[in-house]
């Protein structure tokens, strides 16, 4: 009983991403059943529409650079926050799920009316700044569940042996949280990646992916939406995949 | 970090309090924006509709989750981590191609209205599915299922089975073992899965305005429509504000009440 009703769970939570992955590959533009001719024109057409390429490639900018600004701040953020025992720790902890629990549209709409207010021009930067908020506090909070484990001795072992910290901290500790660190980056990248509502408001009239796609999604029947979806898809799948296995490898090691 | 989440949240408190007059924001000092919340009837409606969707799409998502976090955190043995994993990854693919599925699924001609079509359950097809409240509520369920069924299997996952063992051998029914023992001891991840599914449905825009229709606004769309149609930040900043306030609020409480629980 149970068993069946697990194998429902899981067809509800991937058959909708299947849906679009099928009818990415249907010779009509209605997504309608039955699927009676077979095609990748809509690939065609997608990697060929110039306008969706140029956000792909904006988002392929921000994405990295938000994995990276976030996993590296991230680390040395945990790192402060693992090694130290100060007054406020739990609060500073709570503070940094703020921006996973903000609405997006609130934290979206503030940002937007601080670069207003400050006569930023909207660029890419806004995207990039937006989006390292909510990945330095996901990184953060990922790197310190695995720094808690990691012995600052070894750290001073490597010190009295004569390393410099630089050198320790690159042969001692980075080898150590590397696991840690790369889902902090994949996640973070993913969150970027994917992310709308805050790229929509910040980013004025350069468009990331999502943006793209959700412009054409509110103006009627784009098949192609289908074939670039499903690259979308099996790109944030398999990072997050990655991100997921790397972050929860902590237990079994070390 | 700090100065790029907080700047944003003052300087939205800042402007929820000044106004709008011929597509010019006036730097005066009001309670207006507020009052038209709860006072102007597109206003508290949208409100209330948010409210009341973002209610039964998690209190859904918590029923749905519960047998399957059981199932995963005390049936699977082998494969616990690789189901585990299955359940998080949707998590990470777009919110929005996510909720454009369910355009597909839900539509006049989708695929479940020609399911229901064909198998002759019905004769033509339910308009009703797509563009709807209850669109939107089912597009909430779907996507944040997940965030109800982690906090459910950790708690779930620390049960020992001596506790139920125990209630059994003592004469308890099933079904008493499951109201006296794994409910009760479950509550406080029952409590995180409903109120982060609830407070992440009330401010929600993507899906209401891909699956909602736009007939009836919830209120993170009665938001865009302020800063769209209307220009008015004021009144979009203060919207903000609520929405902000209520989240923290209920997050806080739980935390509160979660404390307490795992105390004893």
């Amino acid at each position: 009983m149970l068993r069946v009703y697990a194998v429902l769970i899981f067809a509800f939570l991937y058959v909708p991403i299947l849906t679009i992955i099928v009818f990415s590959f249907g010779e009509s533009v209605y997504p309608t059943l039955p699927i009676t001719d077979w095609t990748l024109e809509w690939y065609r057409t997608a990697l060929t529409d110039s306008q969706l390429l140029e956000a792909l490639t904006k988002s392929l900018i921000i994405a990295p650079l938000v994995g990276f600004i976030s996993a590296t701040v991230g680390l040395l953020a945990a790192r402060e926050l693992a090694r130290r025992e100060f007054r406020g720790k739990g609060l500073v902890l709570l503070v940094l799920l703020g921006p996973l629990l903000v609405p997006l549209i609130v934290f979206g709409l503030g940002l937007l009316l601080l670069f207003s207010s400050l006569d930023v021009p909207s660029s890419i930067w806004g995207a990039v700044i937006a989006h390292s908020v909510f990945g330095i506090s996901l990184s953060t909070l990922i790197l310190y569940s695995r720094l808690i484990s990691f012995r600052e001795s070894l750290m001073e072992s490597a010190a009295d042996l004569g390393a410099a910290p630089a050198r320790a901290f690159f042969e001692v500790m980075l080898p150590l949280v590397f696991p840690a660190f790369a889902a902090a980056f994949l996640l973070s990248f993913t969150l970027s990646f994917d992310e709308f509502i805050v790229a929509w408001f910040v980013i004025g009239f350069d468009t990331t992916l999502p943006v793209e796609i959700w412009g054409r999604l509110r103006y009627g029947i784009t098949p192609e939406i289908n074939a670039i979806a499903t690259v979308v898809l099996l790109v944030s799948l398999t990072l997050g995949v990655l991100g997921q296995k790397l972050a929860s490898q902590r237990k079994d090691e070390s | 970090m700090l100065v790029f989440f907080l700047i944003p949240v003052l300087i939205l408190t800042v402007y929820s309090f000044w106004s709008v007059e011929n597509f010019q924001v006036q730097r005066d000092f009001s309670f207006d924006n507020y009052t038209a919340i709860f006072t102007k009837p597109l206003l508290y409606k949208a409100f209330l509709l948010s409210l009341r969707v973002a209610f039964f799409s998690s209190f859904g998502a918590v029923l749905l989750a519960f047998p399957f976090a059981y199932f995963i955190a005390k049936k699977v043995v082998k494969y616990q981590s690789l189901a585990l994993l299955a359940v998080i990854v949707p998590f990470w693919t777009s919110f929005i191609l996510r909720a454009y599925a369910w355009r597909i699924l839900l539509g006049p001609n989708g695929v479940i209205n020609q399911g229901l079509e064909a198998a002759g359950l019905i004769e033509e097809p339910i308009g009703a599915l797509l563009y709807s409240p209850t669109a939107t509520g089912i597009g909430l369920l779907y996507v944040y299922l997940p965030l109800a069924i982690l906090p459910i299997y950790s708690v779930l996952e620390r049960l020992p089975d001596s506790l139920t063992e125990a209630a059994a051998d003592l004469g308890a029914s099933p079904f008493q073992v499951f109201r006296e023992v794994v409910l009760p001891l479950s509550m406080p991840g029952v409590l995180v899965a409903g109120v982060f599914t609830f407070v992440f449905g009330i401010g929600e825009y993507v899906i209401p305005a891909l699956l909602g229709g736009g007939k009836q606004l919830l209120y993170a769309e009665a938001i865009v429509l302020r800063i769209n149609a209307q220009q008015d930040w004021p009144a979009a900043a203060a919207m903000a504000i609520v929405l902000m306030v209520l989240t923290f609020g209920m997050v806080a409480l739980l935390g509160r009440r979660v404390r307490k629980m795992e105390l004893f």
